[in-house]
């Protein structure tokens, strides 16, 4: 596993600015969840013009989507701060700390439309079955692989800054 | 040789992770559009295999809800008279028909979308009774329906349309394909379910007596389909043939704006990296010019030091070649929904020998842009006099 150096760790934290940007965004611009799309019109729901989709909701007056999205904004949140530590911190044993963190905030992330909350169940073909989940599992994918680098690349002394 | 190669690719990790990124680049664009018309073409084939005919015959004037219907699941009702069942049945080189009658659901208890439901008379059916017998199970009783993948419902739960109660029985495999939302039950049911809708739906179902939506046509030799079809066309008044070829053929030109767009991009990203690709090669070539003149001295032959260049840009063209394959197959099996939802086509993942075939084309045109790259770096770096190439750089 290559060092890192100066230069690359900017780069790491840039990646995971953009990916917690990305993680935050996806569902409410980028592939966005069921009640966006269908306000926006951004995706056609069906041919019938029909409101049944709000049979999916959950407990309380979102769909289940909808609070898969908020969590993922948290889980965004907390992927951008680990850059902006990372960028603050840039020695050897806070990179792996951070690394496991990011490992597993991007377990977290596939997690949570696949199996923690989870999606609209009436369809398949609903938009967040379609586009937001698979874009979150691909983010969450990279955030991890990402974090696994982070916290396998050699480095400089614990305490020595690169 | 391979040791050489590879220590020398690592020993330059941004150029040429840079040149890797370039190469998966086009590999993505071409891997990517031949997939998708592979993967539409496939999806359209597996359906008309599943449904067991050679021929779909349609009203003429709902060819494109025929369409609608058999590719995206876009629920349509519509009806011609089933007196040209017989007539269908006469032409010549007609093995078995088999009369099906389409009808839209309003918003169904099941799903979040209304579904196609398609009418079947179990006595001339050829396209859910071998799957039943395949997959052991009785012929389709009264109430009873066999579902597409996408329905959610499973097996062995009730599903209600325009008031009439149905019990699921079996569920098809995914073709990609309107299939996928359809919901198959006996003519004799839908009928029952049109009477009662008057007292027990919201919105009555007027289907009349003695029609169908489409018939389907098993011919004597699959040679002889297109003939066939020309026939049906000929001799039986007011209807349309739609054959496999005819809809994979409707579905590409669906994609052509699409595969166009993706061939381009990697024909331009071909053009541009071309160049690039060999003056990086040429630049190498020139900083190496002392590595190389100490390999010539120690005795590699021209034709080493020839091999040496080509064979790390072809080692880099691959690797780039393998991930663009890898990252784009990934996406595309993700986001297969939305891109079906999108360009308004059937998609499911190529049946394996096209998988492979795609990959393995992919792959050889990506490497030989690469040693193509860098066939003229390699002819100059062979040419470099040992002596002079060491002495290079020297006051």
């Amino acid at each position: 596993m290559a060092a890192i150096g100066k230069t690359r760790n900017l780069i790491i934290t840039g990646i995971f600015i953009l990916l917690g940007l990305l993680i935050v965004l996806t569902p409410w611009y980028i592939f966005p969840i069921c009640e966006i799309a269908e306000k926006s019109g951004s995706m056609q729901m069906g041919t019938s013009g029909d409101n049944s989709m709000n049979m999916n909701m959950g407990s309380g007056t979102h769909m289940v989507c909808w609070y898969t999205a908020e969590a993922e904004a948290g889980i965004g949140a907390l992927v951008v701060l680990v850059g902006l530590v990372l960028f603050a911190l840039p020695n050897r044993d806070s990179r792996r700390s951070l690394g496991v963190i990011t490992i597993g905030l991007g377990v977290v992330t596939v997690l949570l439309p696949t199996y923690f909350i989870g999606m609209c169940t009436s369809s398949p073909d609903t938009p967040c079955n379609i586009g937001t989940k698979p874009a979150l599992i691909l983010l969450g994918v990279l955030t991890a692989i990402t974090g696994i680098y982070l916290f396998l690349a050699k480095g400089d002394s614990p305490t020595q800054p690169v | 040789m391979f040791g050489l190669i590879a220590r020398s690719i690592i020993h330059r990790p941004v150029r040429n992770g840079a040149l890797i990124l370039a190469f998966a680049f086009i590999a993505a664009s071409l891997f990517s559009s031949h997939y998708l018309l592979a993967g539409a073409s496939d999806s359209v084939k597996s359906e008309i295999a599943k449904l067991g005919a050679d021929i779909i015959v349609v009203p003429q004037d709902y060819t494109a809800d025929s369409e609608a219907v058999l590719l995206r699941g876009e629920p349509s009702t519509f009806f011609f008279n089933d007196s040209v069942v017989p007539l269908i049945r006469n032409v010549s080189g007609v093995q078995q028909v088999e009369p099906q009658i389409f009808i839209a659901t309003l918003s169904a208890s099941c799903c979040s979308l209304p579904v196609q439901l398609i009418a079947i008379d179990p006595t001339q059916d050829f396209t859910i009774t071998p799957w039943l017998e395949a997959n052991q199970q009785k012929p389709l009783g009264q109430d009873e329906v066999i579902v597409g993948n996408k329905i959610v419902p499973r097996v062995g739960s009730n599903l209600t349309f325009y008031g009439h109660t149905f019990r699921i029985v079996g569920k098809l495999d995914p073709t990609g394909t309107g299939l996928d939302t359809s919901i198959f039950l006996r003519t004799a049911d839908a009928y029952t379910m049109a009477e009662e809708s008057n007292k027990t739906a919201v919105k009555p179902l007027v289907l009349p007596k003695g029609v169908a939506s489409a018939v389907l046509v098993q011919v004597n030799d699959a040679a002889e389909t297109t003939n066939v079809s020309y026939r049906i066309v000929e001799q039986v008044p007011g209807t349309r043939v739609l054959t496999s070829s005819a809809l994979v053929s409707t579905v590409s030109d669906q994609l052509a704006g699409i595969t166009q767009i993706l061939d381009l991009s990697a024909l331009v990203a071909t053009l541009i990296s071309l160049p690039l690709i060999a003056l990086i090669s040429l630049m190498v070539v020139n900083e190496r010019r002392r590595e190389i003149g100490v390999l010539r001295a120690l005795g590699a032959t021209r034709a080493m030091i020839f091999r040496l260049i080509l064979g790390e840009s072809v080692i880099i063209a691959a690797i780039g070649g393998i991930l663009g394959i890898a990252s784009s197959w990934i996406i595309l099996i993700l986001f297969q929904g939305y891109i079906a939802e999108v360009t308004r086509i059937p998609l499911s993942m190529p049946v394996i020998s096209s998988l492979g075939y795609i990959s393995a084309l992919t792959l050889i045109v990506t490497v030989a842009v690469g040693g193509l790259a860098a066939l003229y770096p390699a002819v100059r770096s062979a040419l470099i006099e040992p002596y002079e190439a060491i002495r290079s750089g020297e006051l």
